[in-house]
């Protein structure tokens, strides 16, 4: 008996050292990549910063989508008169430098004719709940 | 299998029925709702438009007619009525009975042109067709000029047949479609101010029915301070709720006017008017 708890102890001990070592390794190789990769990272160019989008690109594809809407609108002939001033005005306010102030009637005279246009596609059939029967 | 067909063609009739049915159905509803709507109003006031409807207006409208604003541009345009073309010819060799006592048969579908005509429209097509130059739709002369077919033609009837012909049936169902869409930034129909609003108030004024609309154009208003065209009208109907008005005499304006007559007919013409 005694015999058998000193084996046990024996192969407990060196399952134990075994999985000691192990980890131990496993750290020292995780360690080399670790400082391989910083290494790698150290010797390699610095990455180069995205382009910054000009304010007056970013207004110009706007008021390119806002036109394109207002004139879908206009061949429906369903255009409102409130449309084309916004238009002319952020032209206006892109012409004096005013981008901030250009995107934003931009946008509203985008959000203007697609409504519009979505007025359009409803009417063409919601009018005749509206006929007289 | 018999009553199954019969209820799916009742049920596709009910569906689309707004679309199907006929010019004059569509008219006896439509007089049959201003009928129940104002039942004290005799169908053949309606040929005064909001005075029908407002005692008040109607006789501060009877004293403005003793001495009309509009008098004066129809003396203007029977003169430019009876002035002749370069060419030697005059109006009233387009028109029938050289053009007098005639309004009463405008619009019409015209099926050589495939189009709807209207008086103004025939006008201008008279002059083009005299080498003239065609005149503005809207003021001016050719408002004057129809103010004088028009004050020959009072008390004639409307007697409006729409043809057998698809293409009038087309024109007069775009007409209707125009009527009753919503359109504008303020999404309103000609249907929501002059049918479901007609005798309402919006800021000061009433709504006027539209029923007999068309019966006292060209008008002079009191906000013109002029006479002008029932497009005149039309496109600044179309401005006041944000829409951007479409070419006066446009095929879309023209059937409309077109849709807009029938509704009234059998109605004695009695223009030109004078509204606020």
């Amino acid at each position: 008996m005694k015999r058998y708890i000193l084996a046990s102890a024996l192969v407990v001990v060196g399952v134990t050292g075994c999985g000691q070592r192990e980890e131990a390794d496993v750290m020292r190789q995780s360690e080399a990549v670790v400082a391989e990769a910083k290494k790698d990272a150290e010797s390699q160019p610095p990455a180069k910063p995205a382009p910054a989008v000009s304010m007056a690109e970013e207004f110009a594809e706007i008021y390119q989508n806002a036109e394109a809407a207002a004139r879908q609108a206009r061949e429906l002939k369903y255009s409102w008169t409130s449309t084309a001033p916004l238009l002319e005005a952020a032209s206006k306010a892109a012409e004096a430098g005013d981008y901030e102030k250009a995107m934003q009637l931009a946008t509203e005279a985008l959000l203007e004719a697609e409504t519009a246009i979505g007025q359009a596609e409803i009417q063409a059939t919601a009018w005749k709940q509206a006929v007289v029967q | 299998m018999k009553r199954v067909s019969l209820l799916v063609s009742g049920l596709m009739l009910l569906v689309s029925g707004p679309l199907l049915a006929d010019p004059e159905s569509d008219r006896l509803a439509f007089v049959n709702y201003f009928e129940e709507r104002f039942p004290d109003v005799e169908l053949e006031a309606y040929v005064n438009g909001v005075y029908a409807l407002d005692e008040a207006s109607y006789e501060q409208w009877l004293q403005i007619e003793e001495f009309p604003p509009y008098e004066l541009a129809v003396e203007d345009g029977e003169e430019l009525f009876n002035t002749p073309f370069a060419n030697g010819k005059s109006y009233a060799d387009c028109f029938d009975n050289g053009g007098i006592g005639i309004r009463q048969n405008y619009p019409y579908f015209d099926a050589d042109r495939g189009e709807v005509v209207t008086l103004e429209y025939a006008i201008n097509l008279c002059r083009e067709a005299n080498g003239e130059e065609p005149l503005g739709y809207k003021k001016g002369a050719i408002a004057s000029i129809s103010a004088y077919m028009a004050y020959t033609s009072r008390g004639n009837r409307f007697e409006m047949t729409i043809p057998d012909d698809p293409r009038a049936l087309a024109a007069y169902n775009n007409g209707k479609q125009y009527f009753y869409s919503k359109r504008g930034q303020l999404n309103f129909s000609c249907a929501d101010c002059h049918v479901n609003n007609a005798g309402m108030h919006i800021r000061a004024d009433k709504l006027s029915p539209s029923l007999g609309h068309p019966t006292h154009f060209p008008v002079y208003r009191s906000k013109w301070g002029e006479l002008g065209t029932l497009h005149r009208r039309f496109d600044g109907c179309n401005k006041q709720v944000r829409a951007e008005p479409l070419p006066a005499q446009g095929e879309d304006y023209r059937d409309l006017e077109y849709f807009l007559t029938y509704m009234s007919n059998g109605m004695e013409t009695n223009g030109p008017g004078a509204r606020k």
